[in-house]
């Protein structure tokens, strides 16, 4: 039977091009995400907890739209959103896209746990004579409950000591995670000092005002360690220890350096002293001008 | 006084100076070269290291690709940072708590990177009395390397960064990470093939003519897919998705397993993370139209919708 054939009878053209076109195996698409769940379980009324969660693809050749669809009972179809909304486009180039996934639970809700989904997927453009675009996606799960359990609880992620200049406290940088559903902070921070090679103790200080950290957030803070010493150029130990309910949770020992004190930049001062002046004669000059007038 | 007797008195006050300077210089030589007569021995410090830590944390990959992990870490040495920046080696190894009590782990892309060398970073390491420097190091994390996070196969591990720093006389030191550093658990897949039925007459199938569409996991843990689909269309005409049907295994339209659906629907395709950057892991699906009699004949297209999802089995 010919072509023309086919044609008289009623049949579905699904056009030849593309069975050329789509002869050989290509990628139509890759995609996912990380991590790919929300989950919580110590919410109560009123909580806001914030996620974070890549949109990842290893060939990002050209802008991508994709869809971010919920998949939620209805009951709390209101409480999640996502900062990028329901349709964005993710720009060329970036292999790592992240979004911010929210949880608002409502202050006069009902304890409960609850499910539900999140799906990202691209949004395909149709090629010439294709037949069936392809969408691909990667699903998030969601899963949080909702209780009446104060938890007070953090985790100390990062912590460093910084370099000062001479003059300057010790200081650290530190990063702590609130993993419960009440503000908390470490109750407090010490910092012993030590010379270049570790062995002698040259100090001791430690700090107690800590800010503190909103439930289910992450936070990164300096901290200075008022020390009788004042630091001459060079290198130190220092020994960190953050405390809680009078235990040690998290120590650092390492090298830190003492740089050269800042500079006072004197030009700068004359030159704003001079332009001061320079108005303040001026000033002078018009009103007793106007006074003589 | 004649110039003459003058000049000879200062002539031997002079030389009475010269005689005492001479000889408190000539004691002061005795009491030098008394003391010249201790030493000192400089033994070898061993180098130490100090504040290793892994960038990012916690890691997040990058679906079918290696992503860059850096290690840094403090190294301080009492003979000064140049014994092991210049004349001694830093090296680290990445490795998911489980797999090794220390360092000792076998080299798997999958849980444990070896020999990644650590240098100076910003020339931190200035030499001569300097006694420390940051060092610094990369390491291509595949896309299916382990993951520790909650809902992960192994939630109550972490990644470890282990730095070894030795000095011109071999001496050595080393440290670990203290954060406990989760990797991510990654749901990713890529779909090869298209699906292009070509055409078909009302009434009939594509018989045992499948197309196919390659599903291949390229995330780092097992995963299932989700399927669903648009009605095919063209103007105002339709096909509906339930029209096609797929299944893994090549048979005929009339054997394929499932009907697509116009709502996402999970099915066990089982397609593990891959263990290797060669071998990827992948699952075949096939799939097939039937045109209802009566349909208007056209050119129709739609979207079918591949969503990875947890592998629960």
């Amino acid at each position: 039977m010919g072509i023309m054939a086919i044609f008289k009878k009623p049949v579905v053209l699904l056009s030849f091009v593309s069975l050329l076109y789509f002869a050989l195996p290509f990628s139509a698409g890759a995609f996912g995400v990380s991590p790919p769940f929300v989950t919580n379980s110590r919410l109560v009324k009123g909580s806001r907890f914030e996620t974070v969660i890549y949109l990842v693809q290893g060939q990002p050749t050209e802008d991508l739209e994709v869809k971010a669809e919920f998949d939620l009972p209805v009951k709390i179809k209101d409480w999640l959103t996502v900062d990028k909304g329901e349709s964005f486009i993710i720009p060329a180039g970036v292999q790592q896209f992240p979004i911010k996934v929210a949880v608002t639970v409502p202050k006069d809700t009902d304890f409960g746990s609850y499910k539900g989904f999140l799906r990202i997927n691209t949004v395909p453009k149709r090629a010439e004579g294709q037949q069936i675009a392809i969408s691909v996606g990667a699903r998030i799960d969601i899963n949080f409950t909702v209780g009446e359990n104060v938890v007070a609880d953090f985790n100390v992620r990062k912590i460093n000591i910084l370099d000062v200049h001479e003059g300057d406290d010790p200081a650290i940088e530190v990063t702590i995670e609130n993993t419960g559903n009440v503000p908390i902070a470490p109750e407090r921070a010490t910092f012993d000092l030590f010379d270049k090679y570790g062995e002698i103790r040259l100090g001791f200080a430690q700090a107690e005002d800590i800010p503190e950290i909103q439930p289910f957030e992450t936070k990164t803070f300096t901290l200075t360690f008022p020390i009788d010493i004042a630091l001459s150029r060079g290198e130190y130990w220092g020994s960190v220890n953050l405390y809680r309910d009078g235990n040690s949770v998290k120590e650092l020992r390492t090298i830190f350096n003492v740089l050269e004190k800042k500079k006072v930049n004197y030009t700068l001062y004359a030159e704003l002293g001079g332009g001061v002046l320079v108005l303040l004669i001026g000033a002078i000059w018009f009103i007793r001008r106007r006074k003589g007038a | 006084m004649k110039i003459s007797s003058i000049l000879f008195r200062s002539y031997l006050l002079s030389a009475a100076f010269i005689a005492v300077f001479l000889g408190v210089f000539l004691h002061l030589q005795l009491v030098s070269a008394d003391s010249s007569g201790t030493s000192v021995s400089v033994v070898n410090a061993t180098p130490a290291v100090s504040n290793v830590v892994i960038s990012s944390d916690p890691i997040t990959l990058t679906e079918n690709t290696t992503t860059t992990v850096t290690i840094t870490a403090t190294i301080s040495d009492g003979n000064g940072c140049s014994d092991v920046f210049s004349s001694g080696t830093i090296s680290a190894v990445l490795y998911r708590s489980g797999v090794a009590a220390t360092s000792s782990c076998t080299a798997d892309d999958s849980n444990c990177y070896r020999s990644i060398t650590l240098v100076d970073t910003g020339g931190t390491c200035t030499g001569g009395t300097d006694t420390s420097g940051n060092a610094s190091g990369t390491v291509p994390m595949q896309y299916f390397a382990e993951a520790t996070d909650a809902s992960s196969t192994f939630p109550t591990q972490w990644w470890v960064a282990f730095v070894k720093a030795s000095d011109f006389a071999s001496a050595s030191s080393t440290a670990t990470s203290t954060a406990a550093t989760e990797l991510n658990s990654l749901y990713a897949l890529n779909i090869t093939g298209s699906i292009s039925y070509g055409s078909v007459a009302a009434g009939a199938d594509t018989g045992a003519s499948n197309q196919t569409a390659t599903v291949t996991n390229t995330g780092n843990f097992k995963i299932d897919s989700e399927f669903s689909g648009t009605n095919m269309t063209d103007g105002s005409n339709t096909i509906n998705a339930t029209q096609q049907k797929y299944a893994t295994s090549s048979v005929t339209y009339a054997s394929l397993t499932f009907n697509l659906s116009t709502t996402a629907t999970a099915r066990d395709i089982n397609i593990v993370k891959a263990t290797s950057s060669s071998t990827p892991s992948t699952q075949g699906t096939f799939w097939g139209i039937a045109i209802p009699n009566g349909q208007v004949a056209g050119s129709y297209t739609g979207t079918n919708t591949f969503t990875a999802v947890y592998s629960s089995n």
